[in-house]
């Protein structure tokens, strides 16, 4: 067959036939092909080039450069690069959805044991990027691809770094703001693979409750839904937060137990999730330590990647590269300069995301039915589409915060991050 | 030459001899002259760029792996030295914009060759092809390691096996010296990582007197041979023989007064 595809498509580097594009992404096109020599099929990030001033994208060659050195089972693999007519060709194994396509699918009922399956696979990806010495720094479920046997893989590394050197310092206008951790938000520059851990633990608990789980609408507010949650950090919990560049004083609000924020999960669930979401990044758990909780050794096993629920691949979601562009987002609001300032979190935002669901629009055109039965398990999942409305903007890094970003690294054309 | 997985970019004795220079008729000292006047030009560059040492470090072992690749006649070394020090200071984290670069190597250029010094004019049609010609030269560098650019350096390894060791500090700094020297030489291309940072602390311990355990020898230790640190050695003393290097004008497209 693949002779006769050759008479009919033209082949990208006498190798690949350009199949449909994917989509658009913030520095080229993706678009599926099919690797001849393999048989294999791939999506193609086509970078664009020619008319760069400043030569290959510095996200992309942060990416070939990670993405060449990082091997395993849970990370997307880096097939091929290469030049092709002005243009920066990257190869990728073809991945059928993400992790996002299948929380907002409204058919789909994960179980406790799809659940643990899911995590368990983002979790083992983490632990390999930091045994390898690099932070992921974009962990959201959007960037976590699902393959055709269910295999859960860690991609997009543009903003990945390596970490490890003594007194580094970092930029912490990382991750799409939901799945920031707190000392990031704290204007933390020296921090470690605690800000995955915990991304990590967000995307866990999106898994639970089917819907993002602290959605700040800009970097103070996302404090204080962490706070609402958890109750606002004392000193003896996280004795260096004081000492964080952006450091401002919240009005101290007690936290609400686990249990009552995911009723439905389990004892080992609430425990791990506890762990993850520890406030303090020295007495945060690690990926590896995680993975070797009890929650992965207790009944129920996790599900065979083979066998976990996935939407239907759909035109929308099939992309595997994470072509998140929103614009509908709003602008990063940084915290104040002034110290001491007290700000009130906002709890009643917290209960049922009520104020912003009715200021979304877009996206889901995914039909909104009761979770269908697909067994006899009680699902672990709540299904918030009883309340008629869509699921809320995800803010990405893309959008507000990429631009910020991109002043950031523009900046640091000139004055490099350690300084 | 085969790398099957990453940093493995090693080359025979008989490999490096047969370069791709030596295919076009340049004989092995003015290569060698050549691949010292590049890495000059690089550490110089990275510190009039304020780059930190690492990213000279890595831009000087993409520049001896290009020129295994490609020829001293066909690329000239002052624009593989520039696109060499631009793609390594993206893949260190400091990027710099083209045009200091540029502005840099024009300098370095000009008060090497003894040449009027005149600064780069940033609007000129010269500038705009030699713009060209770096994002051109990256490229190339890019394809002609495979994309693999992830460079690991002998630094590291010296601080930890001088802290296995237990050395006193100055054994580290000339450990250290004799490191960022090294790169100079086409040991990045011949040794992996370990071992050159073992001759380095072998001859640094040599200059010092410091007894180093001998029986057992330490080297077995950090998975290297007497052999190989030998040689390590004799490259680094030859290396301090030869006098500073200038430039000689071998490539084949000497054009437009810039850079060739």
């Amino acid at each position: 067959m693949a002779e006769v595809d050759q008479l009919l498509t033209k082949k990208v580097a006498d190798r690949y036939l350009k199949r449909e594009v994917l989509g658009e992404g913030t520095y080229g096109v993706v678009y599926k092909a099919i690797d001849t020599k393999t048989g294999q099929t791939v999506a193609i990030k086509k970078i664009r080039l020619g008319k760069q001033k400043e030569g290959v994208n510095f996200t992309a060659l942060r990416e070939i450069k990670l993405l060449k050195e990082l091997k395993d089972s849970n990370i997307i693999e880096l097939i091929d690069a290469f030049p092709h007519k002005g243009n920066l060709h990257l190869v990728f194994e073809f991945m059928e959805t993400d992790l996002e396509a299948v929380i907002r699918d409204r058919n789909i009922v994960l179980s406790p044991a799809d659940i643990k399956s899911y995590i368990q696979m983002t979790l083992k990806g983490l632990a390999f990027c930091h045994k390898k010495w690099v932070l992921h720094r974009d962990m959201k479920p959007n960037n976590l691809l699902i393959g055709p046997r269910g295999q859960l893989k860690l991609a997009d590394f543009g903003l990945a770094r390596i970490f490890g050197s003594p007194d580094r310092r970092f930029t912490h206008q990382v991750f799409a703001r939901w799945y920031r951790a707190p000392e990031l938000l704290f204007g933390a520059k020296q921090y470690g693979p605690g800000v995955d851990v915990w991304a990590a633990a967000c995307i866990f608990a999106e898994l639970l409750l089917r819907r993002p789980f602290l959605q700040g609408n800009s970097d103070m507010d996302q404090l204080g839904k962490i706070f609402a949650a958890f109750g606002t950090p004392k000193q003896s919990q996280w004795s260096d937060m004081v000492y964080l560049p952006d450091y401002v004083e919240y009005q101290s609000v007690p936290g609400q137990p686990l249990r009552t924020l995911f009723p439905m999960a389990s004892d080992d669930t609430l425990d791990l999730l506890g762990k993850m979401f520890m406030y303090d990044p020295k007495s945060r758990i690690s990926a590896q330590q995680a993975l070797e909780h009890r929650y992965f050794s207790s009944i129920p096993p996790a599900t065979e990647p083979a066998l976990l629920p996935r939407p239907p691949p759909k035109r929308e979601s099939v992309n595997s590269e994470p072509l998140d562009f929103n614009p509908q987002n709003g602008p990063t609001v940084l915290s104040p300069p002034r110290k001491q300032r007290r700000v009130m979190p906002q709890r009643e935002g917290f209960d049922l995301n009520g104020q912003q669901m009715d200021k979304m629009d877009d996206h889901g055109q995914e039909t909104r039915q009761p979770a269908g039965e697909r067994s006899s398990i009680a699902p672990m999942s709540l299904d918030f589409s009883v309340f008629g409305n869509r699921p809320p903007n995800r803010p990405t890094i893309n959008s507000a915060d990429r631009s910020h970003l991109k002043r950031k690294l523009d900046l640091e054309f000139q004055l490099p991050e350690e300084e | 030459m085969v790398y099957s997985s990453i940093d493995t970019f090693h080359l025979t004795d008989e490999q490096l001899k047969n370069s791709p220079s030596r295919k076009d008729g340049i004989d092995e000292a003015t290569e060698t002259t050549l691949r010292i006047y590049g890495c000059d030009l690089i550490q110089e560059s990275g510190i009039l760029l304020r780059l930190p040492q690492v990213a000279m470090a890595t831009g000087q072992v993409l520049f001896h792996r290009f020129y295994c690749k490609q020829s001293f006649v066909r690329f000239n070394v002052k624009m593989v030295a520039a696109g060499c020090v631009w793609l390594a200071s993206k893949l260190e984290e400091s990027p710099r914009k083209a045009k200091h670069v540029l502005i840099v190597f024009r300098r370095m250029e000009c008060r090497r060759e003894n040449l009027p010094v005149e600064h780069l004019d940033t609007s000129s049609e010269k500038y705009d092809d030699l713009k060209k010609d770096l994002i051109r030269m990256e490229r190339h560098v890019l394809k002609e390691m495979g994309f693999v650019c992830h460079v690991e350096h002998p630094h590291k390894f010296i601080s930890t096996y001088l802290a296995a060791l237990g050395t006193p500090a100055e054994l580290i700094q000339e450990a250290w010296n004799l490191a960022n020297d090294s790169l100079r030489t086409t040991l990045c291309v011949k040794f992996t990582s370990e071992v050159v940072a073992c001759g380095v602390v072998y001859a640094a311990a040599r200059r010092f007197q410091v007894p180093l355990p001998e029986n057992p020898p330490w080297w077995e230790a950090f998975d290297a041979e007497k052999s190989e640190i030998d040689v390590v050695c004799r490259v680094l003393a030859r290396l301090y023989s030869l006098p500073k290097a200038r430039y000689v004008p071998v490539c084949k497209e000497e054009r437009r007064g810039f850079f060739c």
